[in-house]
């Protein structure tokens, strides 16, 4: 009853819980709040406290002294570190409720369709300790589908591939339930991995992670150009590994594409070992409708073309697709009367 | 442009932008087919976003991803495409409708409709069973208050109940009842002493009074079963009989009991506490001392 009237006067909320970012929805809203899932945590005399969330500790990941760390506190999808993830939901629940004492919302929170019991169970508590009334869980690739609209409960087979930071989720979705599902953890973190990599190996330079993110959204291609043209180029800054000295490296789309090959056909192989697995009468649905690619992976250029060329299949990108998963998360929160059956709890 | 003109087909819903899509394909030469093999989207499908036909897509976020592959291989802008179809269409911005399938029920009757109709038959049970049960008991109470005929014995029953016992010579008028409830067999009936003070009521009213001297539950019945008088007389509180016959008394305090006949008093039916049953109510029977005679018989005290 009490915690009852506590909710009348919060707004309720869903979250993108995502590796790489958080999105919050709020109900009646929409979303309100979309920042990169980053805590810079400083050591003050043996005590730990929060510094910065979000894009401003972004921008101190790999440039913070001693007593700074910036972390991420999720890693391929699941919460690696709990305590900075129970403060980054914290405030972030703060930031969307300016009344902050007696807000106490009800959190519907997206897991991967792939996690462990015991990592639903992290995320449930961990948003629970950071305030919550009560806490709703929603499957990634459900809420992916729902997000970007497809007609989820008709019962025909919709394929939905969503690419985030830290896992691929490959799902077949009817008659509002997931038929198959396949949870591959390579994203956006492994590709900036395998442009690290390859930097060093190719060209001697140590990069940090957010240059890499940034070759990648700038230049980064699934496959190269089939003219064997180089591309766009762009300029890259690191230390180089020989002498120890700071440097400036040109490469071109090609060399990034190359160097992203290993976990596009990760992807690649997800979906097709997705598609062996769907039930036949889907598989035609599938063929009929094509595949919808969601999350910030979605974006990277040509993927749809890699895709499509690997399964011969309408494959296509959503609207929004950096969005979908917290949109469907926030339709669930919005109509949790009738998407009820999409909502678990580990309790 | 006119539905007469193409009966057969739905009228298109995003024409304009369809049409630009084509003259751009036709423009770099490329056929529905080479189109549709290089998307993988299969070529009706194009022919229906060309055409605005959009009903004919899989579903609206379908028909937007169609869209964009479409005008991004064709090198056209894809945001800008959606942009201005999204504006020729409004219906492609609504949002899917989601129902999922709910298990049928496995009752055929609704719980709530069940309890509904319980709740219902027992109210009915009820008003029935009271309707029936108070039957007897209405017109009783209704005769006591029809004022025209009755009032006058009404009022007289009080009056006789403290004139008929001072002839006895009974010192305190407020003890008479209770020397009367002590010697039973004294106040036997005597026509000549009250007789003459009241005169005897016309044959149509009532010429028995129910009397309590103390509290006593009692029942007024005919032959037939129908209840005239079923409760709980309290103490100095009286009753008039109606004048049909073959009415029967019960009475769950025979000492507590007592009948004025024409206004005079037989006294107590039987022992304090004393249950007598059906005692016939003839005022005759009564005066001839009948009544009491047959109380003392059976009296279990």
């Amino acid at each position: 009853m009490f915690s009852r009237m506590l909710g009348f006067m919060s707004a309720d909320m869903a979250i993108d819980l995502g590796t790489a970012n958080t999105l919050v929805y709020v109900q009646g809203r929409g979303i309100v709040l979309a920042e990169p899932s980053v805590v810079a945590i400083a050591d003050v005399r043996g005590k730990k406290q929060v510094v910065a969330v979000g894009e401003e500790a972004k921008q101190m990941l790999g440039r913070t002294p001693g007593y700074i760390t910036a972390s991420r506190p999720l890693r391929d999808g699941v919460i690696a570190d709990f305590e900075v993830a129970e403060e980054m939901i914290k405030h972030f629940i703060r930031k969307v409720h300016n009344r902050r004492g007696f807000a106490s919302p009800l959190i519907i929170v997206c897991v991967p369709s792939g996690s462990t019991a015991v990592e639903r169970r992290a995320i449930q508590e961990s948003a629970e300790s950071a305030g919550a009334r009560k806490v709703a869980l929603i499957e990634e690739p459900m809420a992916a589908a729902i997000g970007a609209g497809l007609p989820v409960t008709e019962p025909s087979g919709s394929m939905v591939v969503d690419i985030g930071g830290g896992t691929t989720e490959v799902a077949v979705i009817s008659l509002g339930g997931i038929v198959y599902s396949r949870s591959v953890r390579v994203g956006g973190d492994k590709m900036d991995e395998a442009i690290i990599s390859y930097m060093r190996r190719h060209h001697n330079l140590l990069i940090g992670e957010p240059t890499a993110e940034r070759i990648k959204m700038d230049v980064g291609a699934a496959a190269q150009s089939d003219d064997g043209d180089q591309g766009p180029l762009r300029e890259v800054r690191g230390r180089d590994l020989m002498n120890g000295v700071p440097r400036e490296v040109l490469v071109s789309q090609r060399q990034i594409a190359e160097s992203l090959a290993e976990p596009v056909g990760t992807i690649v192989e997800a979906v097709k070992v997705a598609l062996e697995n769907t039930p036949p009468e889907l598989a035609a649905d599938i063929v009929d409708k094509g595949v919808v690619l969601t999350g910030g992976g979605a974006l990277l250029y040509r993927l749809d073309q890699v895709l499509r060329d690997a399964t011969g299949l309408a494959v296509v990108v959503a609207e929004n697709p950096l969005q979908c998963v917290a949109l469907g998360t926030g339709r669930a929160l919005e109509e949790r009367k009738r998407l009820g059956n999409v909502l678990t709890s580990m309790y | 442009m006119s539905p007469a003109v193409q009966p057969k087909e739905v009228a298109p819903i995003a024409p304009r932008t369809g049409g630009d899509l084509r003259a751009a394909r036709e423009r770099v030469g490329w056929g529905l087919d080479d189109l549709a093999h290089s998307l993988h989207i299969r070529p009706s499908y194009l022919e229906a976003l060309e055409a605005g036909r959009i009903n004919e897509l899989p579903g609206n976020a379908y028909a937007l991803a169609f869209l964009r592959s479409y005008a991004t291989i064709l090198g056209l802008d894809p945001n800008d495409v959606v942009r201005r179809f999204k504006a020729e269409a409004a219906q492609v911005n609504a949002r899917t409708d989601l129902v999922f399938p709910v298990p049928v029920p496995e009752r055929a009757v609704p719980a709530g409709a069940v309890v509904l109709l319980g709740v219902a038959l027992a109210v009915g049970a009820y008003a029935g069973w009271y309707r029936l049960s108070g039957e007897g008991q209405l017109p009783a109470e209704a005769n006591v208050q029809v004022p025209t005929r009755l009032a006058s014995l009404v009022e007289q029953a009080p009056r006789t109940t403290i004139t008929a016992p001072t002839p006895a010579a009974a010192p305190a008028p407020a003890a008479p009842p209770v020397q009367e409830a002590e010697a039973p067999p004294a106040p036997l009936i005597s026509p000549g002493s009250a007789a003459a003070a009241v005169p005897p009521a016309p044959p149509d009213q009532p010429r028995i009074v129910l009397r309590a001297s103390a509290d006593a539950w009692l029942q007024v019945r005919d032959r037939s079963g129908q209840v005239l008088l079923s409760r709980t007389l309290h103490a100095g509180e009286t009753w008039d009989v109606p004048p049909r016959p073959n009415l029967l008394l019960t009475t769950g305090n025979a000492g507590g009991t007592d009948l004025l006949v024409d206004g005079v008093t037989t006294g107590p039916l039987g022992g304090n506490g004393a249950v007598r049953r059906d005692l016939p109510l003839e005022p005759d029977q009564i005066k001839d001392g009948k009544l009491l005679a047959t109380s003392l018989r059976p009296s279990p005290q």
